[in-house]
């Protein structure tokens, strides 16, 4: 147990432990498949000792899940290390697991040959019209394509399969995708500037700013209002919001954004639930459920709101009784170890008030007041 | 031993004739023949059992007991004769021996010994005549389960003599001259007969012996142990019939067993411990699955419930003791059971592993049988990989791997090499379960692993919830 | 006319509500006290599936008299003048809420959603106007990409220099302007992913066209922003959905305008739209594997039997009914994406393509 501590907690030794999935170009991707078939080939061919070799796919569990505790700077997330779970024709109960990742491995193969991308619906159709034996729903597939990328460590997006993303920015940002012109999110209009699934042009857009704070909004209805409200002119600002839990993309720009401007403070704005809180952390440490693409976009996110000192503001009627589902959230994220102290005292609070509110109930005070809600507790840094 | 008829006499004779091969070491012939007088009054039979082991001391005969009863007094006088000689007698020793007199001594009359002219051989004959008629000699002498040469003359009343060989052995070359080994050519003899329902090979339904999935194990203890020299052996021989079979060759194969059983040389009831052990075997772990066993009639029936259409499966059994005719310690009762038991256990497990090694794709189980059936599919997947590949060094390291000439590159013959090449490991995993496997190849990095190997961590519903993991 | 269109200023819409609320003060204040408020109903079907009712969405539907008699009237009057005084105020401010916003100005009072959003629909029929009148907006989802060029408020689109990319669909479409194309036709599509396909590859550049998704049920901004080109550019317009209820559903609200705005349908509808696809004989037609063809569900079955009663199939669009029927008849549906099986590039380079061309749509 010890041990286990160490190695959670060692951030000597956590980058070792590390394992995730690239954005690799298609040849890259195709050549991992070819190392692939040539491996199991030799060994199936191997003149010793013929074997039907394993995948070894890297755990999706949170056994295999560690957290890196930053020594020098104040952010932590969460990663996949190292521990493989094995997908074998031998047993009787992964076989079509097995022969399922072979066929999607497949299929890709075939896409990135002929340099197109697919959705996952239509992945499950051209599966379910070649191998209907194996694939009879989508998240069959979808579940497969997640196996395929922790077998060959490359994110979805590099095996050929369209992402698309929810996600929209807005604020004082310009972003330049290579040979076109520049975008100006303040001027986008409410519905901001969506944000595209695709990677590889994230990646390679060239951005500026003058803002000073970056909010990471949970909830697209206020992001509108935000934005229409053009409180970046107020506070000097780029609002980002995923709508909902987070998509690669959204947190892949997010953190894109913070490593250009490290000294720009991340703020969530979430709902005083416990799905409100997951969301931040989602963005904040990255979660296992995403695999092995979800380590590395974690932004070290500071909880703005709303929190148990903003409950004054909230009317009594605006509370909502908390439900069964937001009760299961909480108890995972409390069992979590990566949630700071401060954290699990709100989620305490929480739970035992049992009740919610959501961040429109700010509106009794008038709709503007959210715009001065913010500017108050940035000047006091009221946030954690 | 007993015998109260002439049959039984004639057991007992075979028997002792078997005995005496067996200690010479040396392929060895046994042959009964039966010489038909039906113009001599009354008529008889003579009978002639003859062996060519090692030569009698004829105390063997002094042990049989005749149980004196109307049959056997009305049809035979009680009188053998014995002609035996060693390899190192210069001389054949005639005797008669009365086995209705009381004492030995009075028993035994010495004839006139004939020379063997410096020929090097050994042997005994034995025989007798007797009133019954060779029709029903040759009922109560057929012994179904035993092939043996077997020579009936009938003394023709034309005058001519007819030669009617029935049962005769097929002219087998034999690797070696273990038990076994016969054992395994006479079960082999006895299918291709269709259990000797044929007096001949059925040549429509098996063309050859090659046809035939054997295999043969034999249980035995340690010279350290109290029970060493008692052998169990086993031979099982899967037969299949084509679909072009005649009906009345179906009929025998019903899905069901006889387990034949042999005890010291000479067929016999199975026992109940032996029975036992094959009831208790994991027939599973074979890809059978076992309905029932019915010893009713004496027999032991195994009925199968998934054996396919066509498909016979024939075992038998021989317990025996290795040492003879030295004097054998018999075990008590009790302890016999427990070897019984766990000689047949092994005797069968070890023939049926034998014959899954000898036989590609025999008794595998459901299980690799399920796995099997992915073969194709897995197959199909990586010709296609390999094949829709733009990159020639990738298909031409696979092709070589494959060990095929890059001409050959169309998508059948790839798919078809690949499949037989999961198949045979397929099988080569069942016959062999890797318990500890050798840590899979990580594809892209060598790093620091450690492999969990949670064993059943995919179950549907798996990753339903994850978004919240933290 | 009167309608949205006539209405371009925020103090035209607060004289209606003036006008209004001096009414009601008038009725209050009248001798006998008479406090009634009429509403007209408007439904833009009924099901009665022969197709001979003269239903119509542009007339009402008779009216509900709302008194102070009755206790859920009172609530609902309640509800009204409580929307109607957050409405003024952002009117007065001139600027914009979501309904969602609106609810929690009094949640206790309104206690649901819909309770918020039946507020706005009486009030929109009050005021004979256009939800976007009272500066109610709904979260904009619809996607474009193609040939098109325009501005919103001072924001440049133009779609035409990146024709494969997806822009949102403004969501303030009364000020869009400056609308220019020279695409030949616009296909709307049910699915975000089939957008995505599209996009993959480059089919708006090959086909000089206008593509456009409302991702699932369109919300109003989508609808209105489509109206608003095809008024402008006087373009064909092809509808792509899935061969299922939902699909068609979907269908019939770009085509009809869906049950809960039926006062506002005649400026959402879009009346010219040619269904191109997928029908059940695309099966046949481009020989797909049987395995495409799912099984219907039971609520799919249901959900398609109240469809088919809608009145104005018949009377309207009688051969998308006879298609509807032969889906249930056959008990399977077909989805847009099973047209991959074979070809990832099929759907751009072969099938839409010869549906236009070869005019097979409905």
């Amino acid at each position: 147990m010890v041990d286990d501590d160490f190695r959670k907690s060692s951030i000597f030794f956590s980058d070792q432990l590390l394992c995730y999935a690239d954005i690799l170009p298609p040849s890259q991707v195709r050549a991992r498949i070819e190392v692939a078939v040539l491996n199991f080939l030799k060994i199936l061919n191997s003149p010793t000792t013929p074997a039907i070799s394993d995948l070894p796919l890297i755990s999706r569990n949170s056994k295999n899940s560690r957290v890196s505790q930053g020594l020098l700077t104040d952010g932590s997330w969460t990663f996949l290390s190292h521990s493989f779970c094995m997908r074998s024709l031998m047993r009787e109960n992964s076989a079509k697991a097995f022969i399922r990742v072979w066929k999607v491995m497949e299929m890709c193969y075939q896409i990135l040959v002929q340099e197109k991308r697919v959705t996952q619906r239509e992945l499950f159709y051209k599966l379910l019209c070649d191998s209907s034996d194996y694939f009879t729903s989508q998240l069959q597939v979808n579940r497969t394509v997640q196996d395929v990328v922790a077998l060959l460590r490359c994110s979805r997006y590099s095996l050929g399969i369209m992402a698309s993303s929810r996600g929209a920015v807005s604020g004082r940002l310009l972003l330049q995708e290579p040979s076109l012109e520049v975008v100006d999110c303040s001027t986008c209009g409410s519905s901001g500037y969506a944000i595209t699934g695709d990677l590889n042009l994230l990646e390679n857009l060239v951005m500026k700013t003058d803002a000073r704070y970056i909010f990471v909004v949970e909830k697209h209805a206020i992001f509108q209002r935000l934005t229409e409200d053009r409180v970046f002119n107020q506070i000097p600002c780029i609002f980002i919001t995923a709508k909902g839990y987070p998509d690669i993309a959204t947190r892949f720009l997010l953190h894109r954004i913070s490593r250009n401007f490290p000294d720009l403070p991340i703020l969530g704005l979430v709902d005083w639930n416990p799905a409100g809180l997951a969301i931040l952390c989602t963005f904040k440490y990255g979660s296992i459920g995403m695999g092995l693409e979800a380590y590395r976009y974690a932004c070290n996110v500071k909880w703005l709101g709303l929190r148990k000192d903003d409950l004054e503001l909230i009317p009594e009627e605006s509370y909502i009784p908390l439900k069964p589902r937001d009760l299961q959230i909480a108890k995972s994220l409390i069992s979590s170890d990566i949630l700071q102290d401060n954290y699990k005292e709100e989620l305490a609070v929480m739970v035992q008030s049992g009740r919610r509110a959501e961040i429109e109930a700010l509106y009794v005070h008038g709709y503007e007041f959210l715009g001065r809600f913010l500017a108050k507790k940035i000047v006091q840094t009221h946030y954690i | 031993m007993e015998a109260s008829s002439i049959h039984e006499l004639c057991r007992c004779f075979m028997y002792l004739a078997i005995q005496r091969c067996r200690l010479l070491d040396d392929l060895c012939r046994l042959s009964v023949f039966l010489k038909s007088s039906p113009l001599s009054h009354p008529p008889f039979v003579r009978i002639s059992i003859s062996d060519t082991g090692v030569g009698s001391c004829l105390e063997e005969f002094l042990d049989i007991k005749i149980t004196r009863g109307p049959i056997l007094d009305e049809t035979w006088d009680g009188v053998i004769s014995v002609a035996t000689t060693n390899i190192c007698d210069d001389k054949i020793y005639h005797q008669n021996l009365n086995l209705k007199g009381e004492a030995s001594m009075q028993r035994l009359t010495k004839l006139p010994s004939a020379s063997k002219n410096g020929a090097k051989f050994s042997g005994t004959e034995i025989s007798l005549s007797t009133l019954e008629t060779v029709d029903n000699l040759m009922q109560i002498l057929m012994i179904p389960k035993l092939a043996i040469e077997f020579v009936i003359d009938r003394g023709d009343p034309s005058g001519s003599r007819c030669e009617n060989i029935i049962q005769a052995i097929q002219c087998v070359s034999l690797s070696s001259d273990s038990n076994i080994e016969y054992l395994k050519s006479g079960l082999e003899d006895y299918v291709l007969k269709h259990n000797n329902h044929l007096q001949n090979i059925c040549h429509s339904c098996f063309p050859n012996r090659e046809h035939l999935k054997v295999g043969t194990g034999v249980a035995c203890y340690s010279e350290s142990s109290r029970n060493a020299g008692q052998v169990m052996e086993a031979v099982i021989v899967i037969s299949q019939l084509s679909e072009s079979t005649s009906p009345s060759c179906f009929q025998v194969c019903d899905g069901k067993t006889e387990v034949l059983y042999y005890k010291d040389f000479s067929p016999c009831l199975i026992s109940r411990p032996s029975l036992n052990a094959l009831t208790s075997i994991d027939w599973k772990s074979y890809g059978l699955t076992l309905r029932s066993n019915s010893d009713e009639n004496s027999t032991a029936l195994l009925e199968w419930e998934n054996l396919p259409l066509g498909f016979h499966i024939d075992i038998v059994l021989h317990h025996y003791q290795k040492k003879y005719p030295s004097a054998i310690v018999m075990p008590p009762a009790k302890q016999m059971d427990t070897t019984d038991r766990s000689l047949t256990r092994k005797a069968v497990k070890f023939a049926l592993n034998d014959l899954k090694e000898k036989n590609a794709g025999v008794l595998l189980t459901a299980q690799t049988l399920k796995i099997r059936s992915y073969a194709p599919d897995l197959a199909r997947t990586l010709a296609g990989l390999i094949l829709s590949s733009n990159d020639s060094n990738f298909q031409g390291e696979c092709l070589s791997l494959l060990g095929l000439q890059s001409q050959e590159i169309e998508s059948e013959t790839v798919e078809d090499c690949i499949k037989e090449r999961l198949i045979s490991v397929i099988d080569l995993n069942d016959r062999k379960p890797q318990r500890n496997k050798e840590a899979a190849p990580y594809l892209f990095d060598d790093g620091c692993y450690e492999v969990d190997n949670f064993p059943d961590d995919y179950e549907e519903g798996e990753e339903a919830n994850s978004s919240l993991e933290i | 006319m009167e309608g949205n269109n006539s209405i371009s200023q925020p103090f035209e819409m607060l004289i209606r509500i003036r006008e209004f609320t001096r009414s009601l003060i008038k009725g209050m204040c009248a001798e006998q006290s008479s406090f009634v408020v009429h509403i007209d109903r408007f439904r833009n079907y009924c099901t009665d599936s022969s197709g001979y009712c003269s239903c119509s969405s542009d007339t009402a539907k008779g009216k509900e008299v709302i008194t102070l008699q009755r206790e859920c009237h009172v609530h609902r009057l309640d509800v009204l003048l409580r929307v109607l005084l957050i409405v003024q105020q952002l009117l007065q401010e001139n600027k914009h809420g979501s309904k969602r916003d609106i609810f929690y100005m009094h949640p206790s009072v309104f206690r649901e959603q819909s309770v918020v959003d039946r507020a706005i629909n009486d009030i929109c029929i009050l005021l004979q106007c256009s939800r976007h009148n009272l500066n109610v907006v709904s979260v904009g989802k619809g996607l474009v990409m193609g040939w098109i060029r325009f501005s919103e408020a001072g924001r440049k689109y133009d779609c035409i220099n990146h024709p494969n990319c997806a822009h949102p669909v403004p969501v303030n479409v009364e000020e869009v302007k400056d609308i220019m194309s020279v695409a030949k036709y616009i296909l709307i599509v049910e699915k975000e992913s089939v957008f995505q396909r599209l996009a993959n590859d480059q089919f708006c550049k090959k086909n000089q066209c206008i593509v456009i998704t409302g991702r699932g049920y369109p919300d109003v901004p989508t609808r209105r922003f489509l109206r608003l080109i095809i008024e402008k550019l006087c373009l064909p317009t092809y509808c792509l959905v899935d061969c299922d209820p939902y699909g068609f559903d979907i269908l019939t609200t770009y085509r009809f305008g869906s049950m809960q705005m039926a006062y506002d349908a005649k400026f959402l509808r879009i009346t010219k739209i040619h269904w191109i696809g997928v029908f059940l004989s695309d099966v046949d037609k481009f020989s797909l594997p049987k395995h495409c063809l799912l099984p219907l569900t039971k609520e799919d079955k249901s959900r398609t039997e109240a469809l088919l009663r809608r009145c104005y199939l018949e009377r309207e669009v009688p051969e998308w009914r006879l298609e509807l029927e032969f889906l249930l008849q056959r008990g399977v549906k077909f989805e847009i994406e099973a047209l991959s099986a074979h070809s990832l590039s099929f759907l751009s380079d072969v099938y839409v393509p010869s549906k236009i061309q070869g005019e097979l749509y409905m």
